[in-house]
This record gives structure tokens, sequence and C-alpha cells, in this order.
């Protein structure tokens, strides 16, 4: 599909011209450091208990046992299906309505706009720590405690997303949706017809933001759910911390599992993100 | 220009906006603003879950201020504030080590030689370490023969997907939930970990060095550090004077990046054994005496020069130089007690377990999740957005690859670069809370202790919840005033 | 600058719906999944009701609510379904989902939730449905009361008892050919008798150092020296005593010097997992500690890992003997839909169902004190290796435990934190003995300053025990005897007890 459009490949092919074999050494050294722990992490998850704490990386013997053991502790399926859904809607709703909200705040002329803006950033400035018990506080009278949509919601509506389409549309030049207005658009029209395609890379970018955030949100879920069926993943993962010491290594095998779905996920959005960053390279 | 949405009155303006703004606002209202309002007004009051919740219900009384100087007057408030300070001076490397591996990862995408690159990857990654798994029961060797054909395997999906294997091996930290990452970490930092067997080796190869020359170590190091760091900080100084010669730099940017050299200077005093008075005052003398040396000359080039001129190049500059300096006087402090120790042999430090080393143990984690980040990816997509035009203009002026980066890629970086400094000022203040729950519990005597985790501890395990709330709005105060410098620098370098 | 390279996306013409199909179709598939698993939530409607017990999810703790359902038949009581929620244990989610009404209704409280959470009024005071239904302090031993009793009010029952001693690997000291400690010992033949070990268990090369002890317990040696955390009214932190130089430089050289116990760092290195306790027992079993310091409970860890030759003696110290007396307490949620089965629970631990059970598992002594004097308690046939152990353990609840020192003034979690951080500080060498006694002094008397201007009540309890410690510092003075009333603090009262300090008591 790029090679159709010859022009916007050079925007990289300018610089690949430079790549030579170190430049591949380079990459290949990094990506391992960056693998190094979780190799670790894989290897560990092959150990017994007390093999668990030795300086050694490999097991003695590779003990696939452990990955059915951590079945027969956890639901391990369960907690990841609420995960996957769980950050799945927080996903949608924070990309939908901070799509609109940036629009709003980069693309749209109103009195006051900045001032608000601005207020929104702040609110990111405040540790959330402290907005817990008064949080916690709203969902009990909401009737939330122990439910999905006490995990979605408060997560849904951030400044982040916001703040980072904003940034993103603010590149965008004037010059389209003048074009469209001329035309007779309204501003939903240019705003999904015009803006939201050409901020596909943004809205890509926002959503795995956003879905990797949630996937691996800890303190808020585990304070607001009860209910064992309904906890997401690194809630359950608690399981293997007992009185006795830490499951490390029926742990690292649920986090080595934990991780692939979020692998493939990445994998299938990289593509769009590639795409999406080859076609939307335009800036004003 | 005229802007879109100019036309119509006013009226009808914000109507609009605030429609697109609706369903954001609406959620943002109802789960952020109310606790957040909630959350103010607490830190006025004498609030204690022990006293006030829905079983006693004493009257709640407001106290003013008197929660924010009681603040000042704990014993181990600043102590806390300057480890968040502390552990923010990693935020340069971390933007740097995501922009790095921006730029490198730009330079190898070229087209995938298959669609299917991906797919084939997998295969010969799953095929590998069935391979190897194989194999168990092998020890050391077993290891490095993982890492070679993870090496080798990454290398050839590197060159059949055309780079984005690469993009997806430095995403990987992100892909671990929290507290898994944490334990994870907490286990390669055990002292007889792994990073330390790693280390071993290399340390004692270095003791042995060190051991064979020894007067060169004990007074070579701190020397070379130290002359290392006066030449850093007289260059900058130079520079500065230089820009202030040439207008190109105005007050505002001058004055600033005088006081971010003050940092490690002061710090290295601190380390000195000179007292907290002088560490601060001395420094901070010497910006006042610079300043005004430089600001009384004459310019060159005539006065018209913004106030904030060269904000954005001096303190990108200034945030590469601060923790270069902070090494160097870590160096020049502790360099000459390298052959006493060396002696004895080096030993691995005891990471999170030693005071001194518990701080830059935990940078080191953030640098290694930073680099392969979120940020890694917006400097990825901003990367891709600077028009071509600009270097192939650049290459006919046969420009060198830093001027190319210094004149192109990072002014066009600014807006990318503007927003994770905004992000990572913001992260950073409030960050360390899961970190310290999990990993340290604060210690070694206090030294992770940020200012989130005593406002955990205030909060939660001692329920005073005005006081909490009081220590959440001073951070809130620090990150607010940082945002908006970074707005001011960030704004401008955006519209340069 | 780059307006010439305009807009792409128009040119593009399948490009726009494929980002808002795939939008979509996330969207339905998201409804489906969510759908799926709302209604594969399983439903808890059961006829009779249920009621949840924050605790850990083991054999023991099942056995419990199966003993619980047992008794409730036996005692033709309305049947309740006792539920273990073991997910709920973390303290901040106890204690927001408490103070915010959705706690569950019994829960075990740990260290500083003791404190805290009785503090907010969410436990319910049980101190009439005690005396109504048998589970007063007098049902279990007297010296346990100071920790579940809070100004006179009951907020809880024991579900086991005991002290903490240390336990003697046997086979340890035999491998190095070093006599074993005796019952009580001093300060002066435990440093003697640790560096002849230390000695004799690490050659010169080793390269995994092996310890004496894990720890020491230094609240014990201070109040074997006569110094408590706080003054009798526990107004004032005493910690600043010489007597705490004293103790902090000996646990400084025993560390530091002697190695004959580990340091944070030391044992930072040997921690096999990130939550500390596993680790210990294992390094006890390899032989890595000649003794740990811990309670009865012990046993339920090490004996499924093998059979070990034990013994239980006393913590080494000078002065007055003492022991740290602790219970697990167990206490009933405030809001708890189920009241009165949950106060039922406390109950069921005085009766025979539960003590017996306790006795049998050997989670620490059954809180009725006369369940520890059975034969299958002293003497458990199927585990010989450790006869005479229970014996000291039950021995040294009657006589030598004490529950540690609480201020109404400050938590102790504040008191843990500030003695640990310190303590950690001077043994790393940034302090001396006698700056860290200080500190933690003035730190916790600024606490106590703090605690108190905020809050009316206390400060009026305070003033009234300032008085009266001003009257015991007069009466101690002039060598006159002391009402026991007067004395708050459990240490206090016991040492002037031992020491006639006190007026004559009426015999209850």
């Amino acid at each position: 599909m790029a090679e159709t459009h010859p022009p916007f490949r050079k925007n990289t092919a300018h610089q690949a011209q430079r790549s030579g074999p170190w430049l591949s050494l380079v990459l290949v050294a990094l990506s391992l450091l960056m693998i190094a722990p979780f190799v670790w992490m894989a290897l560990t998850s092959f150990k017994t208990l007390s093999e668990s704490s030795d300086p050694e990386w490999m097991p003695g013997a590779f003990r696939w046992g452990n990955y059915p053991e951590v079945f027969k502790i956890i639901p391990f399926l369960r907690f990841a299906a609420n995960s996957l859904v769980i950050a799945g809607w927080v996903t949608v709703l924070q990309v939908f309505t901070s799509a609109l909200a940036a629009f709003s705040f980069a693309r749209l002329e109103w009195p006051g706009r900045d001032r608000v803006f601005f207020l929104y950033l702040a609110t990111m400035m405040l540790p959330g720590l402290v907005t817990l018990i008064p949080t916690f506080q709203l969902m009990v009278r909401m009737d939330m405690v122990d439910t999905y949509l006490g995990l979605v919601l408060p997560a849904a509506f951030g400044a982040f997303g916001t703040f980072l389409l904003r940034q993103f549309m603010l590149g965008i030049p004037r010059a389209l949706d003048e074009a469209a207005e001329i035309d007779g658009a309204s501003k939903w029209q240019i705003f999904w017809d015009v803006i939201l395609p050409l901020s596909r890379p943004g809205l890509v970018t926002l959503a795995i933001f956003t879905f990797m955030g949630n996937f691996q949100s800890f303190f808020w879920p585990l304070v607001m759910m009860k209910t064992v069926d309904k906890f997401p993943l690194p809630v359950g993962l608690m399981f293997f911390d007992t009185e006795r010491g830490q499951a490390t290594h029926l742990l690292m095998a649920a986090v080595t599992m934990s991780v692939v779905p979020l692998i493939i996920i990445f994998v299938l959005l990289q593509k769009q993100l590639i795409r999406g960053i080859q076609l939307g390279g335009v800036k004003g | 220009m005229s802007g879109l949405g100019k036309r119509g009155s006013p009226r009808r303006r914000l109507v609009s906006g605030i429609a697109f703004l609706l369903p954001n606002i609406l959620g943002f209202a109802a789960f952020t603003l109310v606790p957040l309002v909630m959350s103010f007004g607490i830190a006025f009051t004498d609030w204690d879950t022990l006293r006030h919740n829905i079983f006693r219900h004493e009257t709640l009384r407001f106290v003013g201020f008197e929660n924010f100087s009681w603040l000042f007057h704990h014993p181990d408030f600043l102590h806390y504030l300057g480890n968040t300070f502390f552990l923010m001076l990693g935020l340069p490397f971390a933007i740097a080590g995501s922009l790095g591996a921006a730029l490198l990862l730009t330079r190898v995408s070229h087209r995938p030689v298959a669609r299917r690159g991906a797919f084939i990857f997998a295969t010969l990654f799953l095929t590998g370490s069935g391979l190897l798994l194989r194999m168990g029961g092998m020890s050391q060797v077993g290891v490095w023969f993982i890492f070679g054909v993870l090496a080798a395997v990454s290398l050839v999906a590197g060159v059949l997907t055309g780079g984005s294997v690469y993009r997806t091996l430095f995403y990987l930290p992100n892909f671990t939930a929290g507290v898994a990452t944490f334990v994870l970490w907490k286990k390669l930092y055990n002292p007889s970990g792994p990073i330390n067997a790693a280390l071993g080796p290399v340390l004692d190869g270095f003791a042995s060095v060190v051991r064979s020359a020894p007067d060169l170590f004990s007074w070579g190091v701190p020397l070379a550090c130290g002359v290392v760091a006066a030449a850093l900080t007289l260059w900058q100084l130079w520079r500065l004077r230089q820009h202030w010669d040439d207008a190109t730099a105005g007050p505002v940017s001058v004055v600033s990046g005088l006081l971010m050299l003050a940092v490690p200077v002061g710090l290295q005093l601190h380390w000195l054994g000179l007292s907290a008075v002088t560490a601060v005052g001395g420094p901070l003398g010497v910006v006042l005496i610079g300043a005004v040396l430089i600001l009384k000359r004459p310019r060159r080039w005539g006065p018209v020069c913004a106030r904030d001129a060269g904000l954005s190049a001096e303190i990108a500059l200034a945030l590469g130089l601060v923790p270069l300096l902070t090494l160097l006087a870590v160096g020049v402090t502790w360099g000459s007690r390298l052959p006493a120790l060396a002696a004895v042999g080096l030993p691995a430090p005891n990471w999170l377990g030693d005071y001194d080393w518990a701080k830059p143990a935990i940078m080191i984690m953030g640098l290694w999740a930073a680099i392969g980040s979120n940020n890694m990816i917006l400097y990825l997509a901003g990367l891709s957005n600077i028009p071509p035009e600009l270097y192939e203009a650049a290459d006919m002026d046969g420009a060198s690859p830093l001027q190319r980066f210094w004149h192109i890629t990072w002014p066009q970086l600014a807006p990318v670069t503007f927003f994770i400094g905004v992000m990572g000022v913001i992260y950073g203040l409030q960050g360390g809370f899961e970190m310290a729950r999990v990993m340290t519990k604060g210690g070694p005597a206090g030294s992770t202790t940020t200012l989130s985790y005593f406002i955990y501890i205030e909060g939660f395990e001692t329920g005073r919840l005005g006081y909490a709330s009081a220590a959440a709005w001073v951070l809130f105060a620090l990150v607010f005033i940082l945002s908006l410098l970074n707005f001011r620098f960030g704004n401008r370098s955006a519209n340069d | 600058m780059a307006s010439v390279r305009l807009n792409p996306a128009p040119a593009e013409p399948n490009e726009l719906p494929t980002l808002k199909r795939s939008f979509l179709i996330s969207v339905a598939l998201l409804s489906l999944a969510s759908a799926l698993l709302y209604w594969t939530v399983p439903g808890k409607r059961t006829d009779i009701p249920v009621i949840y017990w924050v605790t850990q999810d083991d054999e023991n703790k099942r056995a419990t609510v199966a003993a619980f359902h047992q008794w409730l038949a036996d005692e033709h009581l309305p049947a309740v379904k006792l539920r273990i929620d073991n997910t709920n244990q973390e303290p901040t989610k106890k204690l927001v989902q408490g103070l915010s009404g959705v706690g569950s209704d019994i829960m075990d409280l740990y260290g500083y939730e003791a404190d805290l959470f009785p503090a907010t009024g969410m436990i319910q005071d049980v101190t009439e449905d005690a005396k109504r239904l048998g589970f007063s302090p007098a049902a279990t031993y007297p010296a346990l009361a100071p920790d579940f009793i809070i100004n006179g009010r009951q907020f809880g029952f024991p579900r086991n008892a005991g002290v903490s001693l240390n336990w003697i690997n046997r086979e340890t000291f035999a491998k190095y050919h070093v006599p074993e400690p005796p019952m009580r010992w001093t300060m002066d033949e435990f440093e003697a008798l640790g560096k002849k070990f230390v000695a004799a268990a690490n050659p010169p090369g080793t390269r995994e150092r092996i310890y004496f002890t894990n720890l020491v317990p230094r609240e014990q040696l201070r109040r074997g020296l006569g110094l408590a955390n706080y003054n009798e009214t526990c107004t004032r932190c005493t910690l600043d005593d010489p007597r705490n130089v004293q103790i902090l430089e000996r646990v400084r050289r025993w560390t530091v010097e002697d190695h004959l116990i580990p340091s944070r760092e030391e044992g930072e290195a040997m921690a096999a997992d990130i939550s500390g306790d596993g680790s210990m027992f294992s390094h006890f079993t390899s032989g890595r500690f000649a003794m740990i310091y811990v309670g009865q409970w012990a046993l339920i860890i090490l004996r499924p890992r093998g059979t070990f030759q034990l013994r239980a003696v006393e913590p080494a110290m000078d002065g007055f003997v003492n022991t740290d007396m602790g219970g697990g307490a167990v206490s009933v949620y405030a809001h708890s839909k189920h009241l009165e089965a949950s106060i039922r629970f406390l109950q069921f631990l005085t009766s025979p169902h539960f003590n017996n059970l306790i006795a049998r598992i050997a989670d620490g002594l059954p809180p009725v004190p006369k369940y520890a004097e059975t034969e299958e308690f002293l003497r458990p046939a199927a585990h010989p290796n450790e006869w005479g152990t229970a014996a000291v353990f039950a021995e040294e609840a009657r006589t030598t435990g004490i529950t540690m020192s609480k201020s109404p003034f400050v938590l102790q979690s504040i008191l843990y934190r500030v003695e640990k951080e310190l303590t950690e500080t001077m043994v790393s060498g940034r302090m001396t003995a006698a700056e860290a006694a200080k500190a933690m002094g003035d730190r916790l008397n600024a606490e106590i300053q703090l605690r108190i201007d905020h809050d009316p009540a206390l400060r009026k309890l305070y003033d009234q025990r300032v008085a009266i410690q001003r009257q015991i510092d007069a009466r101690r003075a002039a060598g006159k005897p002391v009402p026991a009333a007067w004395i708050n603090d459990p240490f206090h009262l016991a040492y002037y007890r031992a020491h006639g300090w006190l007026e004559k008591e009426a015999k209850p």
C-alpha cells in the first residue's frame, strides 16, 4: 500500500540509506538488554520454588507443570478476560471522548478555551492517591463498588488522552478543514471526515497507551473489587503471595502468560501504527 | 490565519466547542473533578479517618494552613522532597534514552522484505525456544545459547520485518504488569541475584586493574572527574556568555541555565561534607554573581532579544549536563576510595539494601523501562512527521549528522519533547509509590521514600487525610510550577 | 512549511472506513464479551445468610470453617455459611472498604490494624456481647487483654495466643560442636556463645555467612532493663533513655562487628522472596540461622518441611525477663449485615471445637488456656521431635508474656516505622546510638503533640494522664507504692507488680 505513494515513502527512506551492519548490531544488543529480564522471567517460570532464589538463570530441569499449576490456583483465563474487557472498554471510551474533546481544544475557537484546557491538564498534576478515598466514596454512593463499571468509568475520562490528541491535531494543517468548511461541511463532518482520519496515528497511539496502562492497573481495582470472579489479572496475581512467602516460580509463569496476549495485540496494532505514521506524516 | 470556527458569534462558537467537549467533560467532572475539589477542601481541615468517617461523626475543623506548616516542620518532609527530586534526575536520561531508541528505530525502518514477517518471527521464536527448552538441564552455557539464538532470531526477523520487530522488543518492558515488574527487578537486584552474578567477574577484573596501580586511581579518578566536570561547567558558562553576547539568549534563559548548573555543584559540596546551608547557599551565591557578571555585559549585536529567547535550547542542554555532572561529582567524592576498596576485592553493590545504591538502582530500573516506553512511540511518531525536504536541504549544504540533529531533528521534535517533558514531570514527581510499596517499603533508612509514598503512609497508615492532602497539594504546586515553565518554553519552541 | 504535501487521507478512499469499522467492531466485540462475563459471574444466592471472614485461605482455616458450622449445629444455633475471604487482606483495601461501609463481616487484624481500625469506629464494640456469650477477657490469658481491649472496651477476641521465643535447630548446634543456649540467659552469654558459634560456623573463606539468630527483640531487651516504649501513662515516649542507647549499641555491635545477626542489607541478600518471612524458615532448616525468633505458629510451616530437632528458649536479656505476648485478634465489622452471626463466631473461639483444633495444628496456643494442657498439645504423637517446646510456650505465656506497649496518642505503625528506620540508620553507621535514641524520642513525642493538638478528646485524656503521671513520679521518688489503676502500659504494670511497687491489689 505504501508503494502506491512514493512521496510518503521518502519520509523514512532517506534515513534508511545510512543503515549499515553496525546499526543492526546496536539494535540487536539493545534488544537483548530489553529482553534479558524477560528471559530470566521465562526461565524462572520453569524452576522449582527453591531454585527461584538461586543466582543461576537456568532451571535444573524444565518444570512444565508450573503452567497447569497456575490454572489450578487461579482462574487465569477468567482474570485475563476481565482485564481485556475492562481495558478494552476504557480504551474505546477514552479514545472516542478524547478525540471529541481534543478536536474542540485544538480546532475550534471558543472563549475561554485555553483556560479550560489548562485546568484540564492541571488535574493530572495531583497524585491520584489523595482522590482515592473521595472517589471511592463516590463509587459507594453510585453503587459501583465491586462492579466492572466502577473500574471502567473513573479510568475512561482522563485528561491525558485529550492532551495527547490535542497535540496531534494541532499539527494538522488548518487549510484542510478550512477547505472543508468552505465546501459547507458542518463541524461534525469536519471532525468525522477530515480530522479523525488524519489523526489516525494519534488515535492508535492513544489506544495502545490506554490499553496497556489499564491492562496493568493494580491499585484501584485492588481496592474496588471484592468478588474473585471479577478480578482483573494484576489483582489476581496476588494469590501467589501467601503467608508462607511468595510462589515466585508460579507468579513468573502467570506473568509470562499474561504478557502473551499483550504482545499479540501490540503487534496487530503496531501495523496500524506504522501505516498511520507513514500516511499521517503531515505537519503544519 | 483565520482559524476554523472563527465564524459565527462567540456564543455559537462556545456552544459548539462545549458540545464536542461534553462526553468527556461529563465523565471527567464526575470522576475526576468532584473528588479533586473534595481533596482540596480536605487539605484545609483536620480530617482524620480515625475521627471523621461514617462511624464517628466528629465535627470537621477548618484549620487553615496548619497542615501545610506542619508539613514543613516534619523532620523528614524535606528529606522525602529531596528524594523525589533526586529521582527526577533520571528523567533527562530517560528522555534521551527513548529519543535514542526512536532514532535508531527510524534508521532501520525500511520496507519489510516479507509482509508476514511478524508471523515468521513468531514461528522462529517459538521453534527456537522450543528447541532450547527441549535441551533442559543445561547450566550457564544454556543461557548464553539462549541469548545467542535470540540475537540471531531478532536479527533475521529485523531484516524480514523492516525493523518493526525491534520496536516490539524495545516496547517489551511495557507488557508486564506494574507489580510484576517490581517483583522481577527486586529479584534481579538481589545481591546474589542475576545482575550481580553478571557483574561479579567484571568487578573482579576491574579490582585487579586498580590494585596494579592504586596511586593512579586514588588521585587519578577524582582528578579526572573533577577536571572534566570543571571543564564542562566552564564551557557551559562560556557558552551562556557567548549566547548572551550574541543576543541569542535572554536573561531568563541565562539565569535558568545557571540555576541548573548549580544543582550538581551543590550536590558535590553536600557530598564533600559541607552543611546543607553552605551546599545550597554557596552555589546560589555563585549563580547570583555569575548572573550579574553576564547580564551586565554589553551586547555586541544590539539589544533586540526576547527575555526568554533560547530558553528551549538552554534547558535541553542543561538537562543533559546536570545528570552528567552529578555522575562526575560521584566520581570526585568516592573515586579516591577505590584502591582501598579494591584491596579487599570490589563487592557488587547491594542494590536495594544499601542507602547509597537504592536510589541509583531505582533510576536504572526507570531507565530500562523508559527506553522502550510510550515516549519512544511518541518520538517515533514525531520523527516520521519531520518533512524529509528539511533533511534534503541540509544534506545539500553538507551538514554533519550532529548538525542535522541539532538544527532539524531536535527543534522539529520540540512539541513531542514538550509533551513528554510535561508528562515526565507530572508522573515523575508523583511516582515511586507503587515501587516503594512493593520493592523497598521506602527504605533503607527512608532513602527511597518519595513524596507519594509519604502521602500513602500518612493517608492510609496513619489516617491523617487532611495532612496527606496538604502534602499532595504541595506536590501539585511543584508540578504546576514546573509544568508552567515547561509550557512557556514548550509553546515558544513549538512556535519557533 | 510542509503544506506542499497535503492530505493523503482523501486520496485513500477505503482508508476512512477501516478506522471506524475497526472501532465499531471492537465495540461490538467488547459488548459481547462483557455480556458473557457479566452473566457468568457465579450468583451467590443461598437460603442461609453468608458471612465473610478476611483471613488466609489454607487448610487450617478451612478446618476452622468446618468446625464453626459443626459448632452452630451442635449448639442448635441458626445456620449461617462462613466463607473465607482471602482476597481482601490488603490493609489499605480493608481500611478503604471498611470506612465506606462495605467491609467484610469478620476480620483478622494484624500489626498496626489492631490499633488503627478500632480507633476509626469500624470495628464493633463487643463488650456487652462478650459478657453475655462468655468470650470476655477472662476467658483467655489475662496478659493478652490489652491486645483487644481499648480504653476498657472490647473489640474482638484472639483466635490464638502465644509468645515469641528463640527456636533452636539442635542439629545446627551439634554440627559446629557449640553448646546449646540455656533456657534463660543474659546478653553477655548471648554474645559469648554467639561469637563462638559464628567463629565455628564461618571458617575463613566462607561465601555464605551463617548467623546465630535472625533478629533480637529490641523492645523486649529494653524492657529487660526496665524501659518501655512509653512511660507508665503512655503520655511520653521514653526511647530517648540511656538504656535504649545501651541496647541500640549492643544491636549495632552484634550486627556490624560480631555478625551474630544479619543487617538489613544482609537480610535483604538472604531473602528468597519479596514478602520476607518465608525465607526465614528455609534458612533455619538449612542451618544458616542457628535460631529464629518467632512464635509457636512456626510449627505450621516447619512440620511439612521435615523432622527437625527443636527446642525453644527465652530470648537472651538482662534484668527483668519478659517475652512478647500476642494473639491473632479477630474482630467484627460494625456495619456487618449479619452482626449477630458474626459475633457468634467470636463466641465459637472459646468452644472446645475450635480450641482442640488449634491445639492439634499448633497454630499458637489455643485462646482458652486449659486446652493447652492436653497430652495431644504438649506431646503430639506424630511429632516427638518437638516435644517439650509446647510446654515452654504455654509456660512463658502464663509467666513472662507481656503484650506490646501501645499509646492512645501514637499509632503503632508510626512507632514501628520510626524505630525501625532509625535503628537501620544507626546500624549502617549514619548515626550514633545516642543520636538515634534521641531522634526516636523527639519524633514520637512530636507525634504525640501533633495528635493531641488536633483532637480535643485526646487532649483531655492526655491532660488527665499527665496529671496522674506526675503523681506516679512523686510517689516513686518518695518510695511509696502506686495504685495499679494508674498505670496504662502493660509492661510497667507487670514490672511494678514484680517489684512490689503497687498498692495492695484487691483480689477479684
